[in-house]
């Protein structure tokens, strides 16, 4: 144990001694390290918020949608689905995209028509106010309850209730403010589905949110909203039922994909991270033949002598781990600031790339460490 | 103590055979100051690097200290090395980006002493051959004298009662080899076994007994070397 500590300490100081090649040989491990970390957390963190957003409205949740054009249907059919002992709500809405004003103030935003149980449907939180109700389908009002981005975009604030603003000619009142989701809801305004049909100037419904009666159900629930389109539509070329947890199956499968890729592709450069260290080992080999020579005369064993070159090949590419990991911390954190979100650092990725480099240093370092040691006393006192 | 009986050693350089020992027989007693004297391409630092266990003779027997050299594997080797032989070489030998202290440090460590003990002596060491104010000066910041100095008390540091010199006054000044010479006479008084491996007849005559070498063997006298 005191070898070791004795040779740890050794393998410092010539790191120190020599800190500029050091720094050099480390660059490889320390960009590997800062790829490998950076790309997966990105990756990681992208993914978990793209599958918050999908999972907030809920994984009993399946998407009805009519593709054919010529197909209108209204109201009343897609509250037929609803008769299903399968299908615990339905939510038909349809989107109108328009731009909204208040005074000088414009935004572009998606006007989603939809009934009194929508929000609960789609998992959407009050933030204050209230939602859109029965009486306002039944008047047509022009009341809306909109997300908080386009209450900052629009009013700057989130004091809403009661101001108005006009969309597609009329003034409408907002009832209503979402919760902020960090999602694209926060730049939705819905308003009552009829007015919706109003502004559209027509009846057809092309898109509903259909519920389960729970998780389990949701493939029964499936096949009964396929069933009951293919009867309202008469083609089963002309709709799209969608499961919300088969799309977040798929996303997780790509994503998933992608990072290990991203990974992939980085890890490389950790590899050639290491072959810099085992050159840079085998010129230390060689610039220390007398060195070895000397420690050999007065009693330094092979193993002694393996050890010492194996621990600075070790000590190189884990201190270069290790400033690789604090430099991505750095990195993402700038990224984070740019990109205006929180990336976490992905700790299972930082572990592996660290341990991945503990590998290398051994790896790399054995074979000039190998080559150092099995030098004769003589041979080596000899080189000058 | 040290038994060298018919050793051979040949070296193949192109088509040249160099007989860098032929037929060496030598006994060294305990506490004997022997000088081993030839000029260069005798064969002498051949011979001293078979006595310290450096290299290994084509044939015959070197038995050190009751042991079988030949018959040692490379770590017993470096176990007889670190206990047994201390060396002092004509280059000196130390490393540069160490103290003097932690040059005479270093047999310790792979003695396996613990810090405390090794600082210790290594600082007796130091001490007994006049540098213990010096201990942590680099090789660089020394003179040749002080440097050989630091090399021979890195020797003594590690208890071993045999010290092999190989031209130990070679680099150095008058004065200062005057000065190692007379460390090493000291050395001899105390009771170490000294083998001093020279070209130097005036050196070589300060020893107890001088071997002469010619091409590899081994001669009582410069009478007897001189008639090859």
């Amino acid at each position: 144990m005191t070898m070791f500590f004795n040779s740890l300490r050794l393998a410092m100081r010539s790191t120190l001694a020599n800190k500029m090649r050091s720094f050099l040989t480390m660059l490889g491990i320390i960009i590997g390290v800062m790829s490998v970390i950076i790309l997966v957390s990105i990756a990681q963190s992208t993914t978990s918020s793209i599958t918050n957003a999908i999972s907030s409205m809920g994984s009993d949740l399946l998407t009805v949608s009519v593709t054919d054009e010529d197909i209108t249907l209204d109201l009343d059919d897609f509250m037929t689905l609803a008769d299903y002992d399968g299908i615990a709500g339905v939510a038909p809405y349809l989107t109108v995209s328009s731009t909204a004003r208040s005074g000088s103030t414009y935004t572009s935003v998606s006007a989603v028509g939809v009934t009194g149980d929508y929000m609960e449907i789609a998992g959407s939180d009050l933030e204050s106010g209230r939602g859109i109700v029965a009486s306002d389908l039944e008047w047509r009002t022009y009341t809306a309850v909109i997300g908080s981005g386009v209450a900052g975009d629009l009013f700057e604030s989130y004091d809403v209730i009661g101001k108005t603003f006009k969309m597609s000619g009329h003034t409408f009142t907002v009832v209503g403010l979402l919760s902020e989701s960090g999602s694209s809801n926060d730049s939705q305004i819905l308003i009552p589905l009829t007015t919706a049909q109003r502004i559209a100037d027509s009846t057809a419904i092309t898109s509903a949110y259909v519920q389960a009666t729970s998780t389990n159900t949701v493939d029964i629930a499936q096949a009964q909203a396929e069933y009951q389109m293919l009867l309202l539509t008469g083609d089963e070329d002309s709709y799209d039922v969608y499961n919300m947890s088969e799309l977040l199956d798929t996303l997780d499968d790509v994503m998933s994909t992608l990072s290990l890729m991203l990974g992939g592709i980085a890890a490389i450069s950790l590899l050639v991270g290491g072959i810099g260290i085992m050159n840079i080992m085998l010129v230390s080999v060689a610039e220390r033949t007398r060195e070895i020579g000397i420690r050999k005369a007065i009693g330094a064993r092979r193993s002694h002598i393996m050890m010492q070159f194996l621990i600075e090949a070790c000590v190189l590419s884990i201190l270069g781990g290790l400033i690789g990991l604090g430099l991505s911390a750095l990195g993402l954190q700038i990224f984070g600031m740019i990109a205006d979100m929180t990336i976490a650092i992905e700790w299972r990725a930082a572990i592996i790339a660290l341990l991945f480099c503990v590998v290398i240093g051994v790896a790399f370092g054995s074979y000039p460490a190998a080559k150092a040691s099995k030098m004769t006393p003589i041979e080596a006192l000899q080189r000058n | 103590m040290l038994i060298l009986e018919h050793l051979y050693k040949t070296y193949y350089v192109g088509d040249e055979t160099v007989h860098a020992l032929d037929d060496a027989s030598l006994h060294v007693k305990p506490a004997e100051f022997v000088a081993i004297c030839g000029p260069s391409g005798s064969g002498k630092t051949t011979l001293m690097n078979v006595m310290g266990c450096l290299d290994q003779p084509d044939s015959g027997r070197y038995i050190l200290d009751g042991v079988d050299v030949a018959e040692c594997s490379d770590n017993e080797l470096s176990m007889i090395r670190s206990e047994k032989i201390g060396f002092v070489f004509q280059q000196f030998n130390l490393l540069d980006s160490m103290s003097a202290l932690e040059n005479v440090e270093l047999p310790l460590i792979y003695q396996k002493l613990s810090q405390k003990e090794r600082i210790e002596r290594a600082k007796a060491a130091l001490d007994q051959v006049g540098l213990s104010n010096r201990m942590l000066h680099r090789p660089s910041q020394l003179s040749g004298g002080q440097q050989q100095r630091v090399a021979i008390a890195r020797a003594l540091a590690s208890n071993s009662r045999v010290i092999l010199a190989d031209e130990p006054t070679g680099n150095l000044d008058s004065k200062s080899g005057n000065d190692v010479m007379r460390m090493i006479q000291r050395l001899s008084s105390e009771g170490y076994t000294i083998v001093l491996i020279t070209h130097n007849e005036e050196i070589a005559r300060q020893a107890q007994r001088t071997v002469y070498v010619r091409d590899g063997r081994l001669f009582r006298s410069l009478e007897e070397a001189e008639q090859l």
